[in-house]
């Protein structure tokens, strides 16, 4: 979809147009679901933050100010927000939900691919180990794949910020991976 | 001049950027940066497991068009309300701005100045459909009351009570899609307040008039019944409650409406069954006779009896369920379609052939002719919960000849193990993390795990995770310093739950926090 017809569908959406505020939904929900899901690990809670989620951008979709950020970084923002209440409301636990990774590796070749899933096992877990911000980086950088610019808006936070909490965070799980076995 | 984190951090953001977008190879981006390759080259493959481990995920299917129906209702809301807003102020109601706002501080206030401007000038502002989330429903109430006031005589007054309940019902179905739990309370609250005025009035009704309110009222409360249970499975807490008590009384109206319309002086055999039957819905022990027997055996039948006609569909709603009291899945319902107007009955029998709950009886939806439903607790003809087991449901009409089509359903009352504690394992003593990883064996027939983990170990103010869901494994950074005790349970997909593991004990020792390194 273009920004131009996001754009319209937002506008039309702020007027309580349904099948507007549908296609909006059905364009993101996923996402939104994805994020929180990575954040707090646990399926039924974060369908229920979902559907906060956009319940709130209804509310508040009058409010939405498309120079600031785009509808993504918006929705992801409040998504972030619901979630920061919810760790703070259930003691701030985290699931470690240990399912095995899936999928490609783009440009590696076989020996790459290998050495990745053998690591990728772990990650999710040493994942854990991080601080909650650097954590929710690389959700938002590897599973959203938003720029650092989109991150900083979400987070509230500059771009060089954003830069060297993605920068320790690979770090911190690269250190704990060689200590361990030396596999990077 | 730069310091080196800095361009490492550059690097290592163009670079992921450039595998993100498939540009380039890790290979070629690391010979950009042949100064940072032995810092980068681990980190860009750090970078590539932490994509791989985090796949797109979406919710389930159920969930998201659910999710998208309540939105749709709404948005849907939210724009009648922009557009009465906006009547209300081209109408001159031109309320404060602070009144729209959801908040109905002053809603009640509101709400005597608006049905003092309806009745004096006849503007309708609050439309009768208007939800109990409006801002202007308190005005529809206020409405309603004065029509209550304006009622004269028994028949008026029993026939405004019955269509309040109608619309309290409606309401609370409406509140119940868009998980307004707090609302659905306060509509069935009202509609059971509203019913019992109704019968009540009705009491002093006699003739054609009380024949003529009780038939209506008896079809209200067929389709009450079966939308109660719609919205006691779609809610929780306070608000389940009250359906649980609007479900007694609707059982006991429905007794009342019967001996309205059946006087005992001239009971036939099926107002026998129908209020025996009236009595298994709520699981109460009922001592009469065994209607369903005598029918049965077929011996007493007359010729006029008719045998039950165009069945289509018999089925439960459940193939398993654990009517262990527990509210999980206590209750299976079992749906019929068949030709409209007709009495059924469902018998149950065990695997072996012997009856073990006779005549039920299958309650016609009002609004949606030739389905009908009802429901099994579990329990045999003596009010007592029947073993595990498979058990065959049969149907007939008031014949007593059973249909060809039958329908099995399962019961199970057992508990699935008790987990084993793997790590931390006994006494561990563990420093250096602020997070604590629990984790247990995982148990075949567990849909969940519910953890418990405390300071005392006879877990007096334990915290209870109740929300695990199948994983077997959990991650808490809130221990503090000190020993603590912990213990797992499982629980199956019907709601039976093991006893609680034996509880492991682990100590908990606070080291000083080390910085982190930014370099390789």
């Amino acid at each position: 979809m273009k920004d131009k017809d996001l754009s319209k569908l937002v506008e039309r959406a702020r007027k309580y147009d349904s099948e507007a505020f549908g296609l909006l939904y059905e364009r993101f929900v996923s996402k939104v679901y994805g994020y929180i899901y990575y954040r707090i690990g646990n399926r039924v809670e974060a369908e229920d933050l979902t559907a906060q989620t956009f319940l709130k951008a209804l509310d508040a979709i009058n409010r939405f100010d498309g120079q600031k950020a785009s509808f993504l970084t918006w929705l992801i923002r409040i998504a972030n927000n619901l979630t920061i209440d919810y760790f703070r409301l259930k003691g701030r636990r985290v699931e470690v939900p240990l399912e095995q990774a899936t999928g490609n590796c783009g440009f590696c070749d076989t020996e790459e691919i290998a050495l990745t899933n053998i690591v990728s096992e772990r990650v999710m877990a040493l994942t854990s180990r991080l601080t909650g911000e650097q954590r929710q980086v690389m959700i938002l950088k590897f599973n959203l794949h938003f720029t650092n610019g989109e991150i900083a808006k979400v987070m509230d936070k500059t771009e060089g910020s954003v830069k060297s909490l993605q920068h320790r965070a690979l770090s911190k799980i690269k250190k704990v991976l060689k200590e361990e076995d030396g596999l990077l | 001049m730069r310091r080196m984190s800095d361009e490492l951090e550059e690097a290592l953001e163009n670079c992921i950027t450039l595998l993100e977008k498939r540009e380039e190879s890790m290979k070629s981006c690391l010979d950009r940066y042949p100064d940072l390759r032995e810092s980068l080259e681990p980190l860009l493959r750090t970078a590539l497991a932490i994509e791989e481990v985090l796949p797109e995920v979406s919710p389930s299917a159920t969930f998201k068009k659910s999710l998208g129906v309540k939105l749709d209702i709404v948005v849907k809301n939210k724009r009648k309300e922009l557009i009465l807003s906006k009547k209300a102020s081209r109408k001159g109601f031109s309320l404060p701005a602070f009144l729209y706002p959801r908040k109905n501080i002053l809603a009640p206030a509101l709400a005597a100045v608006l049905v003092f401007a309806i009745l004096s000038t006849g503007t309708v502002v609050a439309s009768a459909n208007t939800l109990p989330n409006s801002v202007f429903y308190p005005v529809k109430r206020a409405v309603e009351n004065v029509k209550v006031i304006l009622s004269i005589g028994a028949q008026d007054k029993a026939q405004t009570y019955l269509e309040l309940s109608e619309k309290r019902l409606n309401e609370a179905m409406t509140m119940a899609n868009i998980n307004n739990e707090k609302l659905v309370e306060n509509s069935i609250l009202s509609m059971d307040a509203n019913l019992k005025k109704a019968t009540e009035a009705a009491n002093d009704l006699t003739g054609s008039e009380r024949q003529e309110f009780f038939e209506k009222l008896s079809k209200f409360i067929a389709h009450q019944h079966l939308a109660l249970e719609e919205i006691h499975g779609a809610v929780s807490g306070p608000a389940r409650e009250a359906v649980v008590c609007s479900l007694e009384l609707n059982q006991k109206v429905y007794e009342q409406t019967n001996l309205a319309l059946y006087p005992t002086s001239s009971s036939t055999r099926n107002d026998i069954l129908k209020k025996e039957n009236a009595g298994f819905v709520e699981g109460k022990e009922v001592a009469t006779v065994s209607a369903g027997e005598e029918l049965s055996e077929g011996t007493q039948l007359s010729d006029d009896k008719i045998q039950a006609k165009g069945v289509t569909f018999f089925k439960t709603d459940l193939s398993l369920f654990s009517p262990n009291g527990d509210r999980i899945k206590d209750i299976c319902k079992i749906n019929v379609n068949a030709a409209p107007e007709q009495d059924l009955w469902v018998d149950i029998f065990s695997e072996e052939g012997e009856s073990v709950r006779s005549n039920l009886k299958p309650v016609e939806n009002l609004l949606s002719k030739g389905s009908y439903k009802t429901s099994w607790n579990g329990k045999n003809n003596a009010g007592k919960v029947v073993l595990d087991g498979i058990y065959l449901l049969k149907l007939k009409g008031e014949d007593g000849n059973y249909v060809s089509l039958t329908t099995k359903v399962g019961v199970d009352n057992t508990a699935p193990a008790s987990p084993d504690l793997l790590n931390p394992k006994e006494n561990e003593e563990i420093s250096g993390y602020s997070w604590v990883t629990l984790s247990w064996s995982s148990v075949p027939d567990a849909e969940k795990y519910i953890l418990q983990y405390s300071g005392n170990s006879d877990f007096k103010g334990a915290n209870t995770i109740d929300d695990l869901g199948i994983f077997y494994s959990i991650s808490v950074f809130e221990f503090s310093e000190g020993k603590w005790h912990w213990r797992v349970k499982s629980v199956d997909n019907v709601g039976n739950a093991s006893d609680y593991s034996f509880p492991r004990t682990f100590t908990i020792q606070r080291e000083t926090v080390h910085n982190q390194t930014t370099s390789s």
